[in-house]
């Protein structure tokens, strides 16, 4: 269904190339955009997986690689981009590649910025508005699917002696390309497949049924959705599955695309407080609250969502659903989802976030750190376009439900 | 959805919708570096007085803006070596174009001169590279289109060029500079959409990057034709949708979109008897049908984008691909009456002879990557006849 | 233009300014900052806010690229200062601003409040962002004191449940305070 506000903006600038032999158009990405030695910025975890050899390998006869920096940390760090943007000046490089997920694309922006500027002060490109004018080119190499980063505007380097994030938001920051390709997903361990899938059925949930929402970014949303709905449980049935993994990696890309342009809700802003205080992975904290947020926010987007189960549930179970009941049905959707991925992960996969357990295995979001999470939410600007808003007691209650794995007590729901 | 083993996608169109869109654009231009921008229009434009609206948003900005209207498009050598005098000798650094069709490929043409130096196309013709930083475009079409002004094709006489980085970097569609145009004039550009969304959605090179313009150029287009065609109550916002669904099928069309259609449409409109919209929307339906013959078309989606879920949900599985098929052969049927004909539901209603056909299929084929000339022939004797395609064409 | 002689004609042209809906915008923002300044002082809510923020901190909203502002400090340990309307001169930690002068009218005429206005990205929020939930919470509040019922709910996205008595007293003293600035 066709949904047009009374006005929209949309802009999705990357070149996407995707496929089965996607890296290999790598050099000839290089020579269209004038740039032949490339920097490769990565971190340890994807290098040690041997994704960063295998690009290496495919591109290593045609392009002279300019260095390969791999220690970029979770949290990208202006220490890390200062370091990265003096190996790129001294090996007198001319372009970027980021192999990795957020936090390395990330780096590599707050890198490009820099070399481009010939600055030594990032911190004065800040905001937004502030880069007129193309940088180095980028090209992008997602090793999930996915975080949607590749298609993002926007950049967030953590200045860690300051204790600060440092935002960075422009159109110049988008990759030139982002390359999708299944070899870089293969051997993605079954958890965090699933917990990147289900990132991306969020940002297309809640561009969907969020403020921004608008007819491009509808129908990328439906369209990763459909991919997701799809192809998830196959892959995780078998992961060596290279139409599956692509098709992830499509539906990845897609809903960035969708979140980039129509933004989200109370899902992230909650999720993004969750991962703060307890560091829980973004992918995880998704999973578990989305069907909340789809809850809570019902009775002001309950059509919107009822549409999703189309795209979620193929044509014969939307047309046996009543139309009242289709909302109700892909909440329902949804936790089903997050069961049978947590049968096939046995347990990997958490479905509320008293099963979440942290690198030692002990619980990582106790409940008496409810407050701190309302606390962080409440700073967090995602809920701007979330279509309810949220006090205390409103978080308290989605927090206390999506801890203890319980749908929400719809009538306790403030409407004003 | 049909996923291709390779693909690749790129639009670098910032698209503006709706209300005060137009107030937007010196916000835009000024992203880009932009500072003094060269406002020019198409004599159609000027002539409805479209400029009004775009330099009132302007206001408050302190900006300077020079203008150039009434340009014609009949001499276009002319008028390019004129507007790239005046781009220089102004310091300008941005183009804002109003108006649609052959002067859109002027504009591009415009900006791909004064980015490179380069008069002549002949050299990227021959494969020279178009680069990526042409000079900021920004364009502002109505609902009489040609659906190619925000592709990547740029069309002078003989020679099209092809790359993303033609297309302009910002579309502004604003109720105010849409246009009033008359009710055949908005049928063939929404049936200009609704062919170029078809097609990027349904053909061999279709991927879900490029199905995210052409699904939503579908929806509109038929949405607005439905319109135009008296199903249902007439929206005061139906000449904004109409160029909505033109630009955004041409961003679907980007500049890897021309398919069989498009090559047959162009051999036939080389005979003079029809326009390429009259041949493009006789053929839809036809070419529709020969594609849902090969089940990883999913053609039956387009009764999703053209019904809406709920019809496409109801009917059984099998039934949806004549359902779609069928639709869209009603809606032909309807325009045709409503435009006195000048919309043909099949060849013959267009003016072709069953003669010209085998000629045309071979024009058409020296170009088409899709259908060998034989298969193509076939299409056109079908759609020549009116009769549905089977499983022996 | 037809003929042979096809010589094009430029001109240049510097649109002017909208003299009446500046001054609209500037009164709004005017009487909204000094209606901030009087809700720090008179509700709990607000002052809880700016206990949140930083020393110091300053946001403004307004409209590009050349006004009208309003900036509000915060003061003391909960309260706010308007700080007038320029913004040139000033240390802006965070600032809310619309794309151009129509997008400012759209939303103080009530045709699209701040979440609309943010969804239909009418407006650019720089620098502090993480503080931009606590200055929209602030705006939130203030609109409802200074709006009419069937406008504040149209300005804000949950109409909240206050007593009357606090609605109404509150509602007085901010208008008070703002009116005479203190």
């Amino acid at each position: 269904m066709l949904h047009i506000p009374a006005y929209y903006e949309y802009c999705c600038r990357v070149n996407v190339v995707a496929g089965h032999e996607a890296l290999e158009k790598i050099p000839q990405i290089l020579e269209r955009v004038h740039a032949s030695k490339p920097m490769i910025v990565t971190d340890r975890g994807v290098a040690g997986a041997g994704l960063v050899d295998l690009v290496t390998r495919i591109i290593g006869d045609k392009v002279d690689i300019g260095g390969i920096e791999d220690d970029v940390p979770p949290d990208s760090s202006l220490d890390a981009v200062r370091r990265i943007a003096e190996a790129y000046r001294n090996n007198a490089c001319d372009a970027l590649i980021a192999v990795g997920g957020g936090s390395v694309l990330d780096t590599a922006k707050g890198a490009n910025i820099m070399v481009s500027e010939e600055t030594d002060d990032l911190m004065a490109f800040s905001g937004a508005g502030a880069l007129t004018h193309r940088l180095k080119p980028l090209i992008a190499i997602p090793t999930t699917a996915g975080t949607g980063s590749e298609t993002t505007l926007v950049a967030v380097i953590k200045d860690h002696e300051r204790h600060q994030k440092m935002p960075f938001v422009s159109y110049f920051l988008l990759p030139d390309a982002a390359i999708l390709d299944p070899r870089m997903t293969l051997t993605l361990p079954p958890a965090i497949t699933a917990a990147t899938a289900m990132d991306a059925l969020t940002h297309a949930m809640e561009a969907y049924t969020c403020l921004a929402k608008n007819p491009l970014s509808d129908a990328s949303a439906v369209t990763a959705i459909e991919l997701i709905a799809k192809h998830l449980m196959p892959v995780m049935k078998q992961p060596e599955n290279r139409d599956g993994r692509l098709a992830l990696a499509m539906a990845a890309t897609l809903a960035g695309m969708a979140f980039s342009n129509a933004m989200v809700g109370m899902v992230h802003n909650i999720g993004h407080a969750v991962g703060a205080v307890c560091g829980v992975p973004h992918g995880t904290c998704m999973a578990i609250l989305l069907p909340y947020g789809l809850e809570y926010n019902l009775h002001r987007n309950g059509d919107l969502t009822a549409e999703l189960l189309l795209p979620l549930e193929g044509a014969d179970v939307y047309a046996r659903t009543p139309s009242e009941k289709r909302a109700g049905r892909v909440i329902t959707r949804v936790r089903e989802l997050n069961q049978s991925l947590y049968d096939i992960t046995h347990g990997g996969h958490a479905r509320c976030l008293k099963e979440v357990r942290n690198r030692d295995g002990n619980a990582a979001v106790p409940k008496d750190q409810l407050p701190d999470i309302i606390k962080a939410a409440k700073c967090d600007p995602a809920i701007f376009l979330n279509p309810e808003d949220l006090d205390d007691e409103d978080y308290l209650m989605v927090l206390e439900h999506a801890w203890d794995g319980t749908p929400l007590d719809r009538s306790r729901i403030k409407t004003g | 959805m049909h996923l291709p083993n390779f693909m690749e996608f790129e639009c670098p169109v910032k698209t503006h919708y709706g209300d005060w869109a137009l107030n937007h654009i010196p916000f835009e231009l000024k992203a880009l570096g932009a500072a003094k921008p060269l406002l020019i229009a198409d004599e159609a434009a000027s002539l409805e007085k479209r400029l009004k609206p775009v330099l009132e948003a302007f206001r408050d900005t302190d900006m300077t803006l020079g203008v150039v209207e009434d340009i014609p498009t009949s001499d276009m050598q002319n008028s390019l070596h004129q507007l790239s005098a005046i781009y220089r000798d102004k310091d300008c650094d941005a183009i804002i174009a109003v108006g649609q069709g052959s002067f859109i490929d002027l504009t591009k043409w415009l900006n791909l001169t004064l980015s490179t130096g380069e008069e002549s196309l002949a050299s990227f013709s021959e494969g020279r590279l178009i680069p990526r930083a042409l000079k900021p475009l920004a364009v502002i079409p109505s609902a009489a289109a040609d659906g190619f002004e925000l592709s990547g094709y740029l069309r002078i006489q003989e020679t099209t060029l092809a790359s993303a980085h033609l297309m302009p970097q910002l579309l502004f569609l604003d109720p105010r500079t849409s246009g009033r145009p008359d009710d055949t004039t908005m049928v063939e550009t929404a049936l200009n959409a609704l062919t170029n969304g078809v097609e990027t959605f349904f053909c061999a090179a279709a991927n879900p990057m490029k199905a995210v313009y052409a699904r939503t150029a579908t929806m509109l287009a038929t949405e607005a034709l439905c319109q135009l065609a008296g199903r249902g109550a007439r929206d005061e916002r139906l000449a904004i949708t109409v160029a909505h669904a033109a630009a955004l099928g041409g961003c679907a069309l980007g500049c890897q979109g021309l398919s069989t259609i498009h090559h047959l449409a162009h051999a036939i409109a080389s005979t003079g008897k029809a326009t390429p919209t009259q041949a493009q929307s006789v053929l839809l339906s036809y070419m529709l049908e020969r594609r849902s013959l090969e089940t990883e078309m999913n053609v039956d989606l387009f009764l999703s984008l053209a019904g809406g879920n709920d019809r496409f949900a109801r009917t059984p599985e099998h039934q949806r691909s004549a359902a779609a098929i069928y639709f869209l052969r009603n809606l032909i049927n309807q325009l045709f009456a409503i435009t006195d004909g000048k919309i043909g539901r099949t060849l013959q209603d267009i003016g072709l002879t069953r003669e010209e056909l085998p000629a045309i299929a071979e024009a058409a084929g020296r170009r088409d990557t899709e259908c060998e000339a034989s298969s193509l022939e076939a299409i056109l004797v079908h759609a020549w006849e009116g009769r549905p395609v089977d499983g022996t064409t | 233009m037809t003929g042979i002689d096809m010589e094009l004609i430029y001109r240049e042209v510097t649109p002017g300014r909208s003299i009446l809906k500046r001054t609209y915008l500037r009164i709004n923002l005017w009487f909204m900052g000094r209606a901030i300044q009087a809700a720090s002082r008179v509700d709990d809510q607000v002052r809880r806010e700016f206990q949140g923020l930083p020393e110091n901190f300053t946001f403004a909203l307004g409209v590009m690229p050349n006004g009208p502002y309003m900036v509000v400090r915060k003061e003391d340990r909960d309260r706010a200062r308007y700080a007038g309307g320029r913004i040139e001169a000033q240390s802006v930690d965070l600032t809310l601003a619309f794309k151009h002068l129509e997008a400012g009218i759209l939303t103080f005429t009530f045709r699209e409040n701040t979440p609309v206005a943010t969804a239909r990205d009418r407006l650019v929020v720089d620098g502090e962002v993480a503080y931009a939930c606590s200055v929209v919470r602030v705006l939130d509040i203030v609109q409802v004191y200074l709006l009419p019922k069937p406008i504040a709910r149209l300005a804000v996205k949950r109409y909240p449940r206050w007593p009357l008595a606090k609605k109404w007293i509150n509602r007085t003293r901010i208008y008070w305070r703002a009116v005479i600035g203190y």
